[in-house]
């Protein structure tokens, strides 16, 4: 008896360190950053300014298309080293007008080419415009943007020096949420796009292996592109992550330039921001399952087998999974172990506490312009909730007789369990909690609610959320759309 | 332009010469250098942190 009992404690700790393996890489990830100040790509990086084909697939982008393209003509670079091609994809609104009087404002440097039989989806948008550039021999590189991206007038240039390395087959930028007036949502996108551009591509730079090019600012060298075949991926949702890992995966370098920046317009709504991420998140199951040949399994000729990016690819794919296994692990010790719970929960938001310092100062401190907006998006990116379960990992009496305290209430036995399991459960709650934040916006009234509760309940975990959302869509086959994220047109500069 | 970066610098780097683009790659470079700096203030913090956490 007391045999399997110990197996059991055995087990459920173990689970409850899975849920800390994705911790422990974002912190190696993070630790990589300052390695990032030595060891980068502008050693090798030379003055270069091929000519380059700029491709933006449209699809109804009237809004935004104008300014756009406006920006690209006012980039500094060589304008004669510089060819627009918007490719329309059989576009319903004011589209082929706009396109058309910017191509007789700026002749022979904005092209439009016209799908009429659109709507199958960007990425054979994209391969229209591709193939149109490989048809002569004037491109050199070639950037495939968004229609509402907009350039700073340095960005380009600091992409293509980077080719000027031929072991360099694509170089990506830093896509910054740039809305004029951000909402909350479009706040916490900015400081994810930090983490998750500015400090992690940094890490994945060192590294020498990069996870995807960004899909609003890849540029692609003839070469590079001439060995994909021409043509980007369309059986998946992640042509930019597809096109990522064949160049590497043939040998070639991907390498990000964090002073690249490009800004983009983010959706606004918890509805939008699901619809997007669901389809990214879709993209990677797809991509995880075509290269599954290639994790863990170590390549002269890249780094995508290596150990580390594994571990750092793995550790976003299997999060919701991860957070599962934490909650499962405390709550099956609360029964079976109720010292070993206490013990190994303190431990494991002490861990949390470490991760959530570091993480949010550098966050904050490697781009400031982002952090003047979102600072306080970035304090409560894990969710006020969880900042609370922090507090009282580290005070147990906090919840369970100081604040009672305060209102002459003393917690009941009953009450104390609730509140033990509820803390040991918060990952999982949080989760949940995601898809009642989703659906409470599209009540009366709920738009107010719905932003209260991603304070509460975290941005983190509402990621977590869409994550496991788009994994049920796909184990349940639910056709792969590619639908589109609505802008306005209402990006800063 | 980046924060780090003076308005001078910005100007002579437009005019795309080999030389204005060799001195933005190397401004570009040592500017990554205060990734240290940001690391070092984010292990203070962070111990900071979780010495409060003790203290408290």
């Amino acid at each position: 008896m007391s045999g399997w009992h110990d197996a059991l404690v055995v087990l459920l700790v173990a689970s409850v360190l899975l849920a800390v393996v994705p911790v422990l890489a974002g912190i190696g990830q993070y630790l990589l950053v300052p390695v990032h100040a030595f060891r980068n790509h502008l050693g090798s990086a030379a003055p270069y300014l091929p000519r380059v084909v700029v491709v933006v697939p449209a699809w109804n982008e009237a809004a935004v298309l104008a300014a756009s393209i406006d920006r690209l003509m006012a980039l500094e670079y060589p304008p004669d080293r510089l060819r627009v091609y918007v490719v329309d994809d059989a576009s319903t609104d004011d589209t082929p007008a706009v396109v058309g009087a910017k191509a007789a404002q700026y002749p022979g440097r904005v092209v439009h080419l016209r799908r009429e039989r659109g709507g199958q989806g960007k990425a054979h948008t994209l391969n229209h415009g591709i193939a149109r550039a490989l048809a002569d021999d004037w491109m050199e590189a070639l950037l495939i943007m968004d229609a509402d991206v907009i350039y700073r007038p340095d960005s380009l240039r600091r992409m293509t020096r980077h080719l000027a390395d031929p072991s360099v087959g694509a170089v990506t930028g830093f896509i910054r949420e740039g809305s004029a007036r951000p909402g909350v949502v479009s706040r916490f996108i900015g400081y994810e796009y930090v983490t998750a551009q500015a400090a992690a591509r940094r890490a994945q730079n060192v590294l020498g292996a990069m996870a995807c090019l960004a899909g609003g600012a890849q540029l692609h060298s003839r070469a590079n592109l001439e060995a994909l075949g021409g043509a980007v991926d369309t059986t998946t949702l992640a042509e930019d992550t597809y096109s990522t890992f064949l160049t590497q995966l043939d040998g070639r370098r991907v390498v990000f330039d964090g002073t690249a920046v490009v800004l983009a317009e983010e959706p606004d709504s918890v509805r939008a921001l699901w619809k997007q991420r669901v389809r990214w998140a879709r993209g990677n199951v797809q991509i995880t399952s075509v290269f599954r040949h290639v994790w863990f399994r170590r390549s002269r000729a890249h780094r995508l087998g290596s150990v580390s990016f594994g571990l750092v690819w793995f550790s976003v794919y299997l999060l919701p999974v991860a957070m599962t296994l934490g909650t499962v692990g405390l709550v099956g010790l609360y029964f079976v172990s109720p010292a070993t719970a206490h013990d190994t929960f303190q431990r494991l938001w002490w861990i949390a506490l470490a991760a959530y310092g570091f993480v949010t100062t550098t966050t904050l401190l490697l781009d400031r312009d982002t952090a003047r907006r979102s600072w306080f998006e970035g304090l409560l990116f894990p969710g006020a909730g969880a900042l609370v379960v922090m507090l009282s990992a580290a005070h147990p009496a906090l919840l369970t007789h100081t604040v009672p305290g305060w209102f002459g209430l003393e917690l009941t036995p009953t009450g104390l369990r609730v509140l033990t399991l509820s803390l040991y459960s918060w990952s999982v709650i949080a989760m949940l909690l995601g898809f009642v934040v989703r659906s409470v916006e599209a009540l009366p009234g709920g738009r107010w609610l719905s932003r209260l509760g991603l304070y509460v309940v975290g941005f983190g975990p509402v990621l977590c959320a869409i994550t496991l959302d788009a994994y049920v869509r796909q184990w349940r086959g639910q056709a792969a759309v590619w639908d589109k994220t609505e802008k306005t047109g209402r990006v800063m500069g | 332009m980046t924060g780090s970066e003076s308005e001078a610098d910005a100007r002579r780097w437009a005019t795309l010469t080999p030389e204005a683009l060799a001195d933005e790659i190397e401004a570009n470079r040592r500017a990554e250098r205060r990734l240290v700096t940001i690391a070092v203030v984010a292990l203070v913090v962070t111990g900071v942190l979780l010495l409060l956490r003790d203290l408290w």
